[in-house]
């Protein structure tokens, strides 16, 4: 039952990389938040880690409400069967990687270090490969998504987790912002 | 009543006072630099946990506060780095009309002055990552004002601050709870590898200073220098908390040798760089890389007042990255290219001083303290110290070349000349500038009592 949540990170994680309409990418930003809500619940209390799912779903909200002010348009960066290959790539590696508990964190569940290490890695690509501020907010939080399933293991205050998400917010509103208030930038690849 | 309590509740009325004044010429720049002097003071010098009398009322102002159940807390260790923000934001704030850095610059200013406070003073400290990376995002909207054009460097600057965060969170972790130590030494090994990575990123070693020469040409050079010095400011501060409480850090030769070795290659990639530099605002860049690689070698240096020069570093750091920011700032109306220096000569003039304070030229307020470290240095046959007086050497003749291209003549010989305040502003702060390196002990009270909190690294 717990491969679930874990093959939702997995798939979304994928999704994030290969998706273009601005749109699909905020809903499955809510679907990726949803599952690392369900994870995060593995090892804290599920009223703990609706915090993390409360947290994302106002990220998205913001999100939306920039996509649907700024006119933005998608960004590809580069060709899709590009970004798919990598990202297969990229995903075959965090899948072996993240078999052992490479980050030795004591008591942590098998599936949650693994989708851990599959966001992170993800994460990361999508920080390679785009540069408009919609995507790189989207591979901040897939990559801040990641680290804290596995931080939660071992730092399961509230406060933390408040702060963890507050980030998430505020990486929304200076997006939000720089969609929104300044003069969006004229990027080569065509984007935003 | 708690002390940090009043200053964040008077920090956020102060944000959205400035907020709403946001479109008048002075008051926000006054208001703010008034109340960031006052809160400055007031931490350096408020009686914490005792019972005082003010105005005839009984008053105890507690050195802690809680949020969500974490303390932030004022003591010895953090008092004088939360002090010197806010006087950095004090003088920043003071001249800020002069440079005209755009309407975010005062409220969001404040806000990153208060989530660095926050960072400096939550207990445990290894949490101030969090609120670094928050400091960083309101940095964004300092240098991304309304209406400008959106830059995707400042993305990079986010980027590499949430990457610092995860790696001190982690090491926190390591550090707290599973108690490493150097009688561990793989997981000891693992803490310094991590740690490097977030402090290499907290103080701007290359390649992690790539977001500051990406944005220099597109933000304004005022904006930028404040964002530089409050956020390297914090990580040096960050750094010598980190080996002030943990004893097995001071005493390790790899930690030693990794800071060494990160401060000589910011001072040979900062010359060499600077030196082969086309582009006249990204000098200023490559010094202030060079300056904090001199910062990290006093560190490193094993000397028993090596944290009190590195302080002393930053403190007078701020004065040369302030006149820059300032020159800089009013030249951008005549361009920085060949004859520049004709149109606005002050201005140019006092950009170029800014760049021989940040490379510790003589009689600037950069000298004494660099001078203080080849002192000691020199005792001993050592690398660093020839190579900081290569780089010094090298510096001057990048300032003396740029000197002959900005007031040679060229095409942008228009008259231009700031306003009269602008031209008080710039000359107040060359006037400092000097008056420190020929007093350099006006600055030395405040550098001996922020040393004094670090009882482990004071001499």
């Amino acid at each position: 039952m717990n491969w679930l949540p874990l093959a939702l990170v997995a798939a979304t994680a994928f999704a994030l990389v290969i998706v273009e309409r601005p749109g699909f990418q905020i809903a499955i930003l809510a679907a990726q938040y949803a599952s690392v809500a369900w994870l995060t619940s593995l090892a804290l209390p599920p009223q703990v880690a609706a915090v993390k799912l409360v947290a994302g779903m106002i990220t998205c909200g913001v999100l939306a409400l920039t996509v649907a002010g700024s006119r933005s348009s998608s960004e590809s960066g580069s060709g899709k069967a590009f970004r798919a290959i990598a990202a297969i790539l990229i995903m075959g590696a965090a899948i072996g990687i993240g078999r052992a508990n490479w980050m030795r964190i004591p008591d942590i569940r098998p599936e949650a270090i693994m989708a851990a290490t599959i966001l992170m890695a993800m994460g990361l690509l999508q920080l390679g490969l785009f540069r408009t501020p919609l995507r790189v907010c989207i591979g901040l939080i897939t990559l801040l998504s990641g680290f804290e399933i596995a931080y939660a293991v071992i730092e399961p205050a509230l406060a933390i987790l408040a702060l963890l998400a507050s980030m998430h917010i505020g990486l929304a509103m200076v997006v939000s912002y720089l969609a929104l208030v300044a003069r969006p930038s004229g990027l080569p690849e065509g984007g935003e | 009543m708690s002390a940090l309590a009043l200053v964040f509740t008077l920090l956020a009325v102060l944000a959205v006072l400035t907020l709403a004044f946001r479109r008048r010429t002075y008051l926000p720049f006054a208001i703010a630099s008034g109340a960031s002097a006052i809160i400055g003071l007031f931490i350096l010098a408020a009686p914490l946990d005792e019972a005082i009398s003010l105005l005839g009322f009984p008053l105890r102002l507690d050195s802690t506060w809680e949020l969500l159940g974490r303390p932030l807390s004022l003591d010895p260790q953090n008092r004088a780095g939360v002090g010197f923000l806010f006087l950095v934001g004090a003088l920043f704030f003071s001249l800020g009309w002069a440079a005209a850095p755009g309407r975010s610059f005062v409220p969001a200013g404040l806000i990153a002055l208060g989530l660095l406070a926050g960072a400096l003073t939550i207990q445990p400290f290894l949490f101030a990552a969090i609120f670094l990376e928050l400091a960083a995002m309101a940095c964004v909207l300092i240098l991304i004002p309304p209406g400008s054009r959106s830059e995707s460097g400042v993305l990079n600057l986010l980027v590499l601050y949430t990457m610092a965060m995860m790696a001190i969170l982690f090491t926190g972790w390591l550090l707290e709870n599973v108690g490493v130590t150097s009688v561990t030494p793989e997981l000891a090994r693992r803490v310094i590898l991590l740690l490097g990575l977030g402090f290499a990123i907290l103080l701007f070693v290359p390649p992690f200073h790539y977001w500051l020469p990406s944005i220099v040409e597109k933000v304004n050079p005022y904006s930028l220098a404040f964002v530089a010095i409050i956020l390297q400011s914090s990580g040096m501060f960050f750094l010598l908390r980190f080996l002030d409480n943990f004893a097995w850090m001071r005493a390790d030769p790899l930690i030693s040798s990794a800071i060494q070795a990160a401060g000589i290659l910011m001072i040979v990639f900062g010359t060499i760089v600077a030196v082969a530099q086309v582009s006249f605002l990204k000098i200023a860049v490559y010094a202030l890389v060079a300056d904090i690689g001199v910062s990290l070698l006093a560190i490193s240096s094993g000397l028993e007042s090596g944290s009190e020069i590195a302080i002393g570093l930053s403190s007078v750091r701020v004065v040369g990255l302030v006149l820059w920011g300032l020159g800089a700032a009013i030249m951008s109306k005549s361009g920085y290219s060949t004859g520049a220096g004709r149109a606005a000569p002050l201005a140019t003039a006092a950009a170029l001083l800014g760049v021989l304070s940040l490379a510790g030229q003589p009689l600037t307020a950069g000298f004494p303290w660099r001078w203080t470290l080849l002192e000691q240095l020199s005792a001993t046959t050592n690398t660093g110290a020839i190579l900081v007086v290569i780089s010094m050497f090298a510096m001057l003749w990048v300032v003396l070349r740029w000197t002959r291209v900005l007031y040679g003549a060229g095409p942008t010989e228009t008259e231009f000349e700031p306003r009269a305040d602008g031209r008080v502003a710039v000359a107040l702060m060359a006037g400092a500038c000097l008056i420190l390196g020929i007093f350099p002990q006006l600055a030395y009270p405040w550098v001996s009592l922020a040393t004094a909190g670090l009882a482990n690294l004071s001499p």
